[in-house]
């Protein structure tokens, strides 16, 4: 991780980003569409909408590279949840057999969503766009972290995770930033448990 | 219309007043009705809240005064009132000492005075999120004013971006709500000034106080209940800041900005630690109410005799 | 004398947006004197005086105090002190504050102040109201503070703007004497505008009718009175008002009015229509005769030591006259005027005074 955290410090040094970066929220998550850039690191599920809505983009997929070679990779995903107590148990039961028999997989994969049955990926790919393919290669790769938290360790604005890639990119104390996105992780670790 | 004329007898005239006590209720009823359900009834209902674990979902569990405790030892919490503080008193001063000249200013009736007051007051009509708004793209690196306008007078090297320091984006947000408020802070000022008869300000020049002199010892001391007014709606506004942070630097860089508001909201809708927030906001409620007494008791008029 | 200084106004000149409102006075005021300007509203006095103070800048012309061309100095060193008619106290000061503001602006030493104070106070009995806030509940004593504190300031001239107008009428009466006290005692020049012409007369040594940005007379209360020196003058001292009738110079030096012929002591310069003055307290009620101007009673009023009687002539023209003896007057009835023919003042139709 330090590794890959001083390779894109040198980037910044380079003046290879734009200094817009550093404020960069989001708002511009798919950046790729408007045709102005030429790389981005960004989720799987992104090959799909790209495939339905943008067939005059021509883009290549591959694994986000290594430091020392090989390629990385995170797996997440969307949740179905079912609420306690509902009456309707077996219909939700219903969907979700439907959801992954290879019927839902397909129709899934055909509107742009990834195939989640590595066990028959091919049979739910097969006609479609190659370049899913690359996303089905990377959960051989791909890391999960797991926690109840996510939302509030990774994915807000102002989690412990987006004010390090910040700190640790832009910042002038990489150790810092390390041990700060440390210490507010364990803590809201710790005040979550009631 | 008409008026019955009847005879007033003691008894009827006794039942007549108290009608009209019922009267006067009634008239005030639908804002009592108002205040009630918008106000009472939800800061209640916040505070029953506060002494709950209150997920978004399942069932809230009663905890006592553990999320008031949990707050001593809360640094993010800590560190969200040192920055509020902090930008209280820096905007603060900034409207007031930006406000007093502009009022001083378009008080004095010149040539277009009436074009300046509307300029100055113009800003103050446009919300504060779309007045962030257009800031942020104002501030934006490549496709806003700033930077580009810098750049091209020459005065930095390469377009900078002011809202990736802290200083820079600090600055940006203080310059916008300046911008913003001070019109209005100046309206409030000038209604003061304009309250102060002239014939004061003819008697000090008489008596030989200078510009300065007279400001010192007319206009503030005469403008203490005007003051106390623009003060405490000014800070009021700048403890309760969420807004401009939310829009403008998403509480960056790197978590600088993050007012007490916003970890407010942050705890409720983005943690949702719903009995927390509620616990803040409580906290927050009350130190609202003790500045605000504090300020009148500090800027208070003596009754004059 | 302490103090006292005399003031010159030079060609004194007032536009406002390039519209003129006082039109080149020339006014000298000797040392000690105490002048009242006096005018219908409008008239521009309270403008000169403002401008004595220094408060409105002098479009043209020159202002003296005591030898000394004050025209573009700070109203603080005329060495002038005002009385504003809303009194103008410092209304977060006490009454001691408002007293000593002034020589805490110079940086007089406290003990000064302290001293400069309460003679003030002394002169104008006020002493217990010193250390009150301001705003004492009573006009008049309010009236009081707002003049201790323009003695405190040790004046060469002292400027009053209409001091008087928002007290009533019996105080008005009480504080009108207070001020002549005050003169007296002090012996500082003393402007004081007014439209009363009660305080005019019996405070003035010098009165000065304006009217319209200029002056028409400058006299001695005796002077505007007995001596006007025109009908606006004659018509505005005086209460009632005198009786400006219609009549015609006669080649024999009479002049005719409403059929009626008379005798003043001046005569017209020449034949053709005059304006002849008389006032209401000069008329005689009396008998017929051949010298005498017959009227019909309209109405009276009664005021006691007085009485007005309002009537008209045979031509229609109205009189006013004043009557203390005799029988009540009933409406209707015929009525001889008579008038002394050295008060009968003759005026052209332009206005102007003829002698």
């Amino acid at each position: 991780m330090r590794a890959a955290v001083d390779a894109y410090r040198t980037m910044v040094e380079k003046d290879l980003v734009p200094e817009s970066a550093a404020t960069d929220n989001g708002v511009n998550f798919l950046s790729f569409t408007n045709g102005k850039i030429g790389q981005q690191s960004i989720g799987a599920f992104s090959i799909g909408s790209l495939v339905n809505d943008h067939p005059e983009i021509n883009f290549g997929v591959t694994l986000i590279p290594g430091i020392e070679g090989g390629a990385s990779s995170f797996a997440g995903g969307d949740n179905i949840v079912v609420t306690a107590g509902t009456p309707k148990l077996s219909a939700v039961q219903e969907f979700i057999e439907f959801a992954y028999s290879p019927e839902g997989q397909k129709i899934l994969a055909q509107n742009g969503s990834i195939p989640t049955r590595l066990d028959i990926a091919d049979q739910t790919l097969e006609g479609l766009d190659p370049r899913l393919q690359v996303a089905v290669d990377a959960i051989d790769v791909a890391k999960t972290p797991y926690t109840l938290l996510f939302n509030d360790l990774i994915n807000s604005a102002n989690s412990p995770w987006a004010t390090f890639t910040n700190a640790a990119i832009f910042g002038d104390d990489v150790d810092g930033a390390f041990a700060t996105a440390q210490d507010d992780m364990q803590a809201i670790i710790d005040n979550a448990a009631p | 219309m008409t008026i019955a004329a009847v005879a007033p007898v003691a008894g009827a005239t006794r039942r007549r007043s108290k009608a009209h006590q019922w009267k006067g209720l009634l008239y005030i009823a639908p804002a009592m009705v108002l205040v009630l359900v918008f106000f009472v009834l939800p800061v209640l209902f916040t505070v029953w809240m506060s002494f709950h674990n209150w997920p978004l979902m399942g069932q809230p569990k009663w905890i006592g005064l553990r999320n008031y405790s949990r707050m001593l030892s809360d640094t993010r919490f800590l560190s969200a009132i040192g920055f509020t503080a902090f930008y209280t008193v820096i905007v603060t001063v900034a409207i007031f000492a930006l406000a007093f000249p502009l009022a001083l200013f378009v008080e004095r009736e010149r040539r277009g005075v009436g074009v300046y007051r509307s300029i100055f007051f113009l800003p103050v009509v446009v919300g504060l999120a779309t007045a962030s708004l257009l800031w942020t793209w104002l501030a934006n690196v490549d496709s806003g004013l700033f930077s580009p306008a810098l750049r091209a007078l020459g005065l930095t090297e390469h377009s900078i971006n002011l809202l990736a320091t802290f200083e820079g984006a600090f600055t940006t947000i203080v310059v916008m709500v300046v911008w913003k408020i001070v019109g209005f802070t100046m309206i409030l000022l000038l209604t003061g000034l304009q309250a102060i008869p002239s014939d004061l300000t003819e008697a000090a020049r008489i008596d030989g106080a200078g510009r300065w002199q007279r400001f010192r010892h007319l206009t503030l001391p005469l403008m203490r209940r005007t003051l106390a007014l623009a003060l405490i709606l000014s800070i009021t506004g700048s403890v309760l800041a969420f807004d401009q942070f939310y829009i403008m630097t998403s509480g960056g860089p790197q978590n600088s900005m993050i007012s007490v508001v916003y970890y407010i909201f942050n705890q409720s809708f983005v943690s949702f630690h719903l009995g927390y927030g509620a616990a803040l906001s409580i906290v927050l409620l009350i130190a609202l109410v003790a500045l605000s007494v504090a300020q009148l008791w500090l800027l208070r008029v003596e009754d004059e005799r | 004398m302490a103090n006292a200084t005399g003031m010159a106004l030079r060609q004194v000149r007032k536009s406002f947006g390039g519209h003129e409102v006082i039109h080149g006075i020339d006014l000298d005021i000797e040392a000690g004197e105490f002048v009242v300007f006096v005018g219908p509203s409008g008239c521009g006095k309270s403008t000169l005086l403002r401008m004595i103070a220094g408060l409105e800048e002098v479009t043209d012309g020159e202002i003296e105090i005591g030898g000394r061309d004050v025209t573009n100095l700070d109203p603080s060193v005329r060495g002038i002190a005002m009385v504003f008619q809303s009194y103008a106290l410092y209304p977060h000061m006490s009454v001691r504050d408002n007293l000593g503001f002034g020589l805490k602006m110079a940086h007089s030493s406290k003990g000064d102040i302290e001293r400069q104070v309460e003679a003030a106070a002394r002169i104008l009995k006020i002493e217990a109201l010193l250390d009150r806030r301001a705003r004492p509940a009573l006009g008049g004593q309010r009236q009081r503070v707002a003049i201790g504190r323009a003695i405190v300031r040790k004046p060469e001239v002292f400027l009053f703007d209409e001091p008087l107008s928002n007290l009533d009428a019996e105080l008005r009466v009480s504080m009108r004497i207070e001020i002549a006290r005050l003169h007296r005692e002090l012996g500082n020049t003393m402007v004081y505008v007014t439209h009363d012409q009660t305080e005019a007369m019996t405070l003035a040594d010098k009165i000065v009718v304006l009217r319209d940005g200029r002056i028409e007379q400058v006299g001695s209360p005796r002077e505007v009175y007995e001596d006007p020196a025109n009908a606006f003058v004659a018509g505005f001292i005086g209460s009632p008002k005198m009786n400006f009738l219609n009549a015609v110079a006669m080649p024999d030096s009479t002049v005719t009015v409403a059929g009626a012929r008379l005798a003043p002591a001046t005569r017209a310069r020449a034949v053709g229509p005059v304006t002849l003055g008389l006032r209401p307290e000069h008329l005689v009620l009396g008998p017929s005769g051949d010298d005498d101007l017959p009227a019909s009673a309209e109405f009276t009023e009664y005021l006691g030591g007085t009485r007005f009687l309002y009537a008209r002539l045979a031509d229609g023209q109205s009189i006013v006259a004043e009557h203390r003896d005799g029988p009540d007057v009933v409406p209707g009835q015929m009525v001889h005027l008579r008038c002394p023919k050295e008060r009968m003042r003759l005026f052209a139709g332009t206005g102007e005074r003829l002698r």
